[in-house]
């Protein structure tokens, strides 16, 4: 089973995926094409700014009533007959959802998107005390046959090719060699994935709004797996961050209108179930979950990325998501959001994913709920280097750098020796292995004059 | 940077506030201040326009792809004003080139594809001159450019509107 | 409980500062045509469109196992009332459903009820139909939301198109693990 165990030197893994530069180019033109989906539907939507900056404010009030909100949702699920249940860490969301399924001797899970099980390593702990787990997910359940990661929260296979694909249903489900059809496969899988439903004992589902004044969940979904996991078993199981809660009923057309169009183009998924507690003589258990989410409000730098409703559009967008996939980010979530959240929970292991941005602000442009993601990028850079996680040749450039840079005279004197050598040297020298901006660039050429002499010389100029 | 940036580096107080509420880009001051919004004189080239990232989305020299607001764009404006200038269609008409600071030497090959794929961009358009705003993303582009040997040539947008009044 | 009092404990205690609930009031865009905007956006998610002045008019494909919740629409072969076990009504071919209301800005039909096998019937039937009044077409989602204030049924869904998923290089396949066909029929 995979592990994210290393250290995540984004810049190597970067470069190992771009060394096949057509494959890099098919998955930046995949994922580009699926934000210019989002562009399309978005242009329908004349009150999208709108719209961005009502979920902004939503998420921001209910982040400061965030317990008040909590509350009043337990109350109101357990009002309908469903069991809530609280989780400090990802052990205790492990422990907890294992413990209602041995009570019960299901053996088979059936399971439905949620990140929040990906981050708590669920899968594992559970196959590791004898419960079959199926991803009924397409996608997921394509990288689970495959033993990987999902790269993208939205899309996990987009790293795969329909070939790639075709082989390994070729393998699991016994399709003919060869076939890469999308819709001969996707019919395989449905036949696959239905025969596991039914055989399920439980089934999980993630949360993508849980409605404070209702004691409901609301689950966003397209494939019809997840409604037939939380209807064919008699046990339902739905895992929630503390974040998902929203107010009231009225606040979910602001986030509903901007979910899917935000991350497929769609202008809403095929199914946004709303469940009221369980069904006629079934279970629902809910499982509110932390791990690291309460610590990350008290931090005002990096709150406002709990307003998250994980919709991929800053993935999508960002130049270096598409051009270096998501396994480089070795976290669960990638992209942009990705490298806010890993780095915020294990700082060391995590340390290259601020740097892994050029900041160009397009991510903070696309996201739903204004979350400027950018801004806190480079927030997070300033905490990792004062917490000295930053690499030492790096660090100890930029003192260099500074230093110069802060001394007129050697500033000066820095700028007429690079003017004077730098033409001089021999070619292997100055694009040595010790120069990484030279091993793809030319370096400018050096100008014969600096800016003040030739400022100095102009008629009536002064320095 | 000085209106956006200088006050995360902790300074502050009544000099900054001065001086920031000074500073402004070239084209921003061209057209908010001097109130000219189309440069005058010629320059009968095809130019590919790369909307720099800081130009573009701090500074909101333009609208941007992403946003749904009303479209403008300050750089493009005073461009199209010149004679005989052919502004190119670009396929990704604001991706950033790459170059980001650190950035470009820290992810060293992640950079240089987004320059390249920039440049292929611009060259499938059919320019001649890359032009923008930032004096980094042109020195990354044209370091590209020289290295492999393209048919481009970079200009600052300042030596595009001097040079079209000769 | 000791993990919900720390939870809870540690929002408290770093809770920012109150920031208050926004005026949602003028969002959402009022189409001067739903009707029409909702045929053409039940056919931008995969779905068809029936307008007819009575239920009557319907005519529904021959299928072997149905369910039908809407009367005048199709006969039930399947009575939900029998059903103790959703697994139970693994092949069924057609269901007809009634919607509470639709939505022309994203061809949304919404679809709740409370009986034990109905929550899986709307997800596990070869083919879908729902069935709306054409007064009980609205403009946008804030709309809708506005209409369902205060009910609180077993189960709700918003139903849009056909299932579907674009999981295997983004290629759109319909028809992915529910409904293959969905059908908005607007009756008057």
């Amino acid at each position: 089973m995979w592990r994210y165990a290393f250290r995540v030197d984004h810049p190597s893994s970067a470069a190992r995926f771009l060394a096949d530069s057509g494959r890099a180019h098919w998955h930046d033109q995949a994922v580009w094409w699926v934000r210019q989906k989002r562009d399309a539907a978005a242009s329908l939507v004349p009150d999208w700014e709108a719209l961005r900056d009502a979920a902004a404010r939503i998420k921001a009030h209910t982040l400061s009533r965030l317990a008040g909100y909590l509350e009043e949702f337990e109350r109101n699920a357990l009002a309908l007959g469903a069991r809530v249940h609280w989780a400090r860490d990802a052990a205790e969301h492990n422990a907890i959802v294992h413990g209602i399924l041995a009570e019960r001797g299901v053996t088979r899970l059936v399971k439905s998107k949620s990140m929040l099980t990906e981050e708590c390593r669920l899968n594992p702990y559970l196959e590791a005390r004898g419960i079959e787990v199926v991803d009924t997910d397409l996608g997921e359940r394509i990288v689970q046959l495959a033993e990987e990661p999902p790269s993208h929260i939205v899309m996990p296979a987009i790293h795969r090719k329909k070939e790639e694909i075709g082989e390994l249903f070729h393998v699991h489900l016994g399709t003919r060699r060869g076939v890469s059809d999308p819709a001969l496969l996707t019919e395989a899988a449905r036949h696959h994935l239905r025969a596991k439903l039914l055989a399920a004992g439980a089934g999980l589902t993630g949360v993508n709004f849980a409605v404070a004044e209702l004691g409901a969940l609301v689950v966003c979904t397209n494939e019809g797996n997840a409604d037939l996991g939380a209807s064919l078993p008699p046990l339902h199981i739905a895992c929630m961050g503390v974040e998902k809660i929203v107010p009231r009923a009225r606040d979910l057309p602001v986030f509903l209108r901007l979910l899917a169009r935000s991350a497929t183009g769609q202008p809403i998924t095929t199914y946004t179930t709303h469940y009221f507690g369980p069904q006629p003589g079934g279970e629902l258990h809910i499982v509110i979950v932390d791990n690291g989410r309460s610590a990350q409000l008290g931090d005002e730098r990096l709150r406002r990325s709990l307003a998250c409703i994980r919709c991929g559009a800053c993935m999508n967008t960002c130049p270096v998501f598409r051009r270096s996939g998501g396994h480089s980010y070795g976290y669960t979530v990638p992209g942009p959001i990705g490298s806010i959240l890993a780095p915020t929970r294990q700082p060391a292991h995590h340390a290259t994913l601020p740097f892994a941005s050029s900041l160009c602000g397009s991510c903070s442009d696309v996201c739903p709920v204004r979350i400027d993601l950018h801004h806190e990028l480079l927030e997070l850079r300033h905490a990792l280097a004062e917490k000295r996680l930053v690499p030492l040749g790096k660090r100890l450039a930029l003192r260099l750098a500074a230093f110069v840079l802060g001394w007129t005279g050697l500033y000066r004197l820095a700028g007429w020796l690079a003017r004077r050598l730098v033409p001089r040297l021999p070619r292997s020298w100055v694009y040595g292995a010790w120069n990484a901006w030279g091993r793809q660039r030319e370096l400018p050429p050096m100008p014969r004059a600096s800016f003040r002499a030739l400022y100095r010389r102009r008629p009536g100029g002064r320095a | 940077m000085v209106r956006h940036h200088y006050r995360d580096l902790g300074l502050s107080g009544p000099r900054l506030d001065a001086v920031a509420g000074a500073t402004r880009e070239l084209c921003e001051f061209l057209v908010d201040v001097l109130g000219v919004t189309r440069a005058s004189g010629a320059f009968p080239h095809r130019v590919g326009l790369h909307q720099s990232c800081h130009g573009l989305r701090e500074l909101r020299l333009g609208s941007g792809t992403e946003r749904r607001v009303p479209g403008f764009n300050k750089v493009r404006s005073l461009l199209s004003g010149l004679e005989g200038i052919s502004l190119v269609e670009l396929a990704r008409p604001d991706e950033c080139c790459g170059f980001g600071g650190t950035f470009a030497v820290a992810e060293e090959a992640v950079s240089c594809m987004m320059g390249r794929d920039r440049l292929e961009d611009h060259e499938r358009a059919g320019a001649e001159i890359v032009t923008a705003v930032d004096m980094s993303c042109l020195m990354h582009l044209d370091g590209l450019i020289r290295r492999d040997k393209r048919p481009l040539r970079v200009m600052h947008v300042a030596e595009i509107l001097a040079n079209a009044q000769h | 409980m000791a993990a919900r009092e720390e939870i809870l404990a540690a929002l408290r205690r770093n809770a920012p500062a109150p920031a208050p609930a926004p005026d949602l009031a003028g969002l959402g865009a009022d189409f001067p045509e739903p009707l029409a905007e909702l045929e053409r956006s039940v056919a931008a998610v995969g779905g068809q469109f029936l307008r007819v002045s009575d239920r009557g008019a319907v005519v529904l494909p021959p299928s072997k196992r149905v369910v039908s919740l809407v009367p005048g629409i199709g006969r039930s072969t399947v009575d939900l009332d029998d059903v103790t076990d959703p697994r139970a009504l693994a092949d069924l071919d057609l269901a007809v459903l009634p919607g509470e209301l639709a939505v022309a800005e994203n061809g949304a039909v919404w679809v709740e009820g409370r009986r034990l096998g109905q929550r899986a019937v709307f997800v596990i039937a070869e083919h879908l139909v729902l069935v709306v009044a054409a007064a009980d077409v609205v403009s946008n989602l804030h709309q809708a939301y506005a209409r369902l204030e205060g009910r609180r049924p077993g189960y709700g869904v918003f139903i849009s198109g056909p299932s579907k998923t674009a999981d295997i290089e983004q290629a759109l396949v319909v028809g992915a693990q529910g409904a293959r066909t969905c059908t908005v029929v607007v009756v008057g």
